[in-house]
């Protein structure tokens, strides 16, 4: 009986172990612990452009996807628009590239926190910049905390994921310069 | 008139491009004028009642009885974006006795409001606010800080929000108040009724019970899009309709807005929710929560909208800010 008490706590215990302050949290819920997003999930803004002229900055960020990874290494892929792989995906990240991915994530998002800290006040010019260039956004669950990086800054993150989830099989590194295939 | 300031655009376009190009577009563009201003309203002229038709739900009793309060309502300028006047109480819907806000009520909620609808974060309005006051306005030029002093947030077209400005825009806005409901509401048809609900030009916030803050959960809950919560690069409140308007009819409870027209993310105006411009037609939905989720179960068209410059203007722009602004 006493073992039986014992054994949410062991598989929490073991489970940090393994993968560090994450595992509480994420075994209670189904929530993904890290979630990478380019683009809009719907309204792609109707763009049509010649293949012979150079690349438009204003394309980037037409390309959609999604990827969350889960706490055991799960990881779901959702390309949407523009992207050389459409639909959903899976892979399974081992638990050691997992571990170092949280580790990295851990130790940017201080980084990225603290500058954020550092810019001062919250403008609000700023925060219409940040959320318009360019369309990536990086959601990662801290502790209890869950924290939203949006924006440039957010290229180290995205550049950590997009490896340690082997996603260029998807075609994530062409999702920025794709032209309107319609 | 139209015709002239077409002309005048023209000329100083033929600035900047060749006469080649301008020689092929000038004939292009006014024709495509032509055609245009035969089908949109005039900027002198009203806009006529909206009529809306049902396209989706026929034969299901809320779509039907819907479309006719639909008809049977009375929108601000005749435009269903800008507000309601009256919303008739037809056989089946509930009266949820809305009560006007005081002005220490919409003092209290008004920054909330419209930091929440603008950037989704209720509380940066006022930590800019704060910030300034903390500096001591050092980030203004001295030659105009009293100016800023009175409102840091004029370059952003926020007004300040003073007993005296509420009271302006109270008297202003007397056809469409800021009003909430007398009963709490129950959203979500869980049969609890636990929903403080207030209402304004822009649609419906659930707050505390207190009026001091947007129940930002329950607000993603009931209103906003599931599936692009989990984006994190998509806005975080992605309304499944805009403006919101709530309503129950034989003890259900439903929400309504437009659904085809929302951007949430436009090149110039990024965090402010607006109505884009194209000239698809303006659709209407009604939601149905229940069992966690929105659906929509019924669609209407309002058929005799027409695109035009003023109605373009007057929902391309901040809504709060020409709510409060041009008033």
């Amino acid at each position: 009986m006493k073992i039986l008490n014992l054994l949410p706590r062991l598989v929490v215990l073991s489970c940090i172990a393994l993968l560090g302050f994450y595992c509480p949290v994420s075994l209670a819920d189904k929530r993904p612990i890290i979630t990478l997003s380019v683009g809009l999930p719907f309204f792609p803004r109707e763009q049509s452009v010649d293949p012979k002229e150079p690349i438009d900055q204003e394309i980037e960020g037409k390309s959609a996807y999604i990827i969350k990874i889960f706490a055991n290494g799960h990881v779901e892929y959702n390309g949407l628009y523009l992207m050389d792989v459409i639909g959903k995906r899976e892979y399974q990240m081992d638990k050691a590239t997992l571990k170092a991915l949280l580790k990295k994530i851990e130790k940017e998002s201080a980084l990225l926190i603290k500058k954020e800290q550092e810019r001062g006040f919250p403008s609000l010019i700023n925060i219409r910049y940040t959320r318009t260039q360019p369309n990536i956004g990086v959601r990662v669950r801290l502790g209890q905390k869950e924290v939203t990086f949006v924006g440039e800054d957010t290229g180290v993150l995205q550049m950590d994921i997009i490896k340690a989830t082997k996603a260029e099989q998807w075609g994530t590194e062409n999702a920025a310069v794709h032209l309107n295939r319609d | 008139m139209k015709i002239q300031s077409v002309y005048a655009g023209l000329t100083r376009m033929s600035m900047f491009v060749s006469q080649r190009i301008l020689r092929t577009l000038i004939p292009i563009i006014l024709s495509l004028f032509t055609l245009s201003s035969n089908i949109a309203y005039s900027e002198e002229e009203p806009h006529p009642k909206p009529i809306f038709k049902l396209i989706k739900g026929q034969g299901t009793e809320v779509c039907d009885a819907y479309l006719q309060r639909l008809n049977a309502t009375e929108y601000l300028d005749n435009n269903p974006a800008k507000g309601r006047i009256t919303e008739p109480l037809l056989e089946g819907f509930a009266d949820l006795k809305p009560v006007p806000l005081t002005a220490e009520e919409i003092q209290r909620i008004y920054f909330k409001t419209v930091s929440f609808t603008r950037y989704q974060n209720q509380d940066l309005v006022e930590d800019v606010i704060a910030y300034h006051k903390k500096t001591n306005y050092k980030s203004f030029h001295p030659v105009n800080r009293a100016e800023y002093i009175k409102n840091p947030l004029q370059n952003y077209y926020i007004s300040s929000n003073t007993l005296e400005v509420v009271n302006k825009s109270m008297e202003a806005n007397q056809k469409t108040p800021f009003v909430r409901y007398q009963l709490p509401l129950d959203l979500d048809n869980d049969s609890v009724a636990d929903d403080v609900v207030i209402k304004n030009n822009q649609g419906v916030y659930i707050v505390d019970k207190a009026i001091k803050r947007i129940n930002k959960k329950r607000m993603n809950q009931i209103f906003a899009n599931q599936e692009a919560l989990d984006w994190p690069s998509m806005i975080q409140f992605p309304t499944l309709a805009f403006p919101v308007t709530v309503f129950s009819y034989k003890n259900r409870f439903y929400f309504d807005g437009n659904f085809n027209k929302l951007s949430f993310k436009d090149r110039y105006a990024p965090n402010v929710l607006s109505i884009n411009s194209s000239d698809a037609p303006y659709l209407i939905g009604v939601y149905e929560h229940q069992d966690k989720k929105s659906r929509r179960i019924c669609e209407y068209e309002w058929v005799n909208w027409a695109w035009s410059n003023s109605v373009y203007q007057e929902w391309i722009i901040d809504f709060e800010a020409s709510y409060w602004k041009n008033k």
